[in-house]
């Protein structure tokens, strides 16, 4: 009964971490939509560098949560945010104004589905 | 994460159901729920091995779901009998006075040549000879014959049997077992005396070599390799 009783702790602890970890994502990835919608503001106000700046920054606190997105995120998924950031930044750089609403777009999708991802719904669990 | 553990316990609980309808004879000597981790649980390891792609902890967080899950789930069918019962099932005669109970083979989908099989495993030929004949819960047959039919024991010929105790190996393959040799009570000096005395030099030239506790020694010498 002591096994039994150590791993219904267990099961507990990981059910924690596990609702943790949601709670954690979902603030990095607020974090990082509300950078985009002011580099988006910026953007849309015809200040591409303040844009661009602000994005970098958004990448910069990407990479620093490497550690975090490698252990609980699909690689793929990392990876295809990391392709979309850069494809925004060489939007921005391109001042092609069409290409960087898409990369905006594109990237804030990319937040949003690894947020949603971990979130328990009857279509994530299903 | 959450999704993952979610998910783990959804599929364990599906297959428990799965295999617990499938009937006993599925088990194979395990119990219901080790059957179902040792089903999952070597597709669950090999994936994030094989994709370096997915977090290791996504295959560690459902590896330890299901040891989780077995832990609980046979410590309460130990505390509550009718638990195991939903769980496990329970034992069924499918052979008794010597009558085959066609009912429940059929509810527990035994073949007739499935029961043949495992009589004949058991050195039965005829099931008129058998009292019963249970289905355990991990899905083994235990068969009981009639008195008649059963063996004589020397308690029941009358005869005084007495016991040569466990016989130890002392020489595997050449290899002393010095522990062995310490719980018999001899030393190194006895036994290559034993083997000398056999026609081999050395206990490195003893294939195997057993003593029990009376004293009773079986020696094999070990064979030149073709």
């Amino acid at each position: 009964m002591k096994k039994a009783v150590g791993a219904a702790l267990l099961l507990s602890a990981m059910a924690g971490l596990s609702v943790w970890n949601i709670r954690t994502l979902d603030r990095f990835t607020d974090r990082m939509e509300e950078k985009l919608e002011l580099s988006r503001s910026c953007w849309l106000a015809g200040d591409d560098a303040g844009a661009a700046r602000l994005a970098e920054s958004a990448l910069s606190d990407w990479f620093g949560a490497e550690d975090y997105t490698h252990v609980f995120i699909r690689h793929a998924e990392v990876n295809e945010a990391t392709d979309a950031f850069y494809d925004l930044l060489g939007a921005l750089s391109g001042e092609d104004s069409a290409a960087a609403g898409r990369a905006y777009d594109r990237l804030e999708a990319h937040l949003e589905s690894i947020d949603t991802m971990e979130h328990v719904t009857l279509r994530s669990v299903l | 994460m959450a999704i993952v553990l979610i998910r783990t316990v959804i599929v364990f609980a599906v297959l428990l159901v799965c295999m617990r309808l499938l009937g006993k004879r599925q088990l194979g000597e395990l119990e219901l729920s080790e059957l179902v981790v040792s089903v999952l649980v070597a597709d669950l390891a090999s994936l994030p091995l094989q994709d370096i792609g997915i977090p290791l902890l996504n295959g560690l967080v459902s590896i330890l779901t299901l040891f989780c899950l077995e832990l609980i789930l046979s410590g309460a069918a130990l505390r509550f009998g009718r638990l195991r019962t939903a769980l496990f099932g329970q034992p069924c005669f499918l052979i008794e006075k010597g009558v085959i109970n066609q009912r429940e083979m059929r509810r527990n989908r035994f073949t007739i040549d499935e029961l043949t099989e495992e009589l004949r495993r058991q050195s039965v030929l005829d099931p008129s000879t058998v009292e019963y004949a249970v289905l355990e819960t991990d899905g083994s047959l235990n068969v009981m014959l009639f008195p008649a039919f059963q063996p004589a024991t020397a308690a029941q010929l009358g005869c005084a049997a007495e016991s040569r105790g466990y016989p130890r190996v002392l020489v595997s393959d050449g290899r002393v077992l010095s522990e062995n040799l310490r719980q018999c009570g001899r030393d190194e000096a006895w036994l290559r005396e034993e083997c000398r005395r056999r026609g081999a030099a050395s206990p490195a030239e003893v294939f195997l070599l057993t003593c029990d506790a009376a004293g009773n020694i079986y020696y094999a010498a070990k064979e030149d390799a073709p």
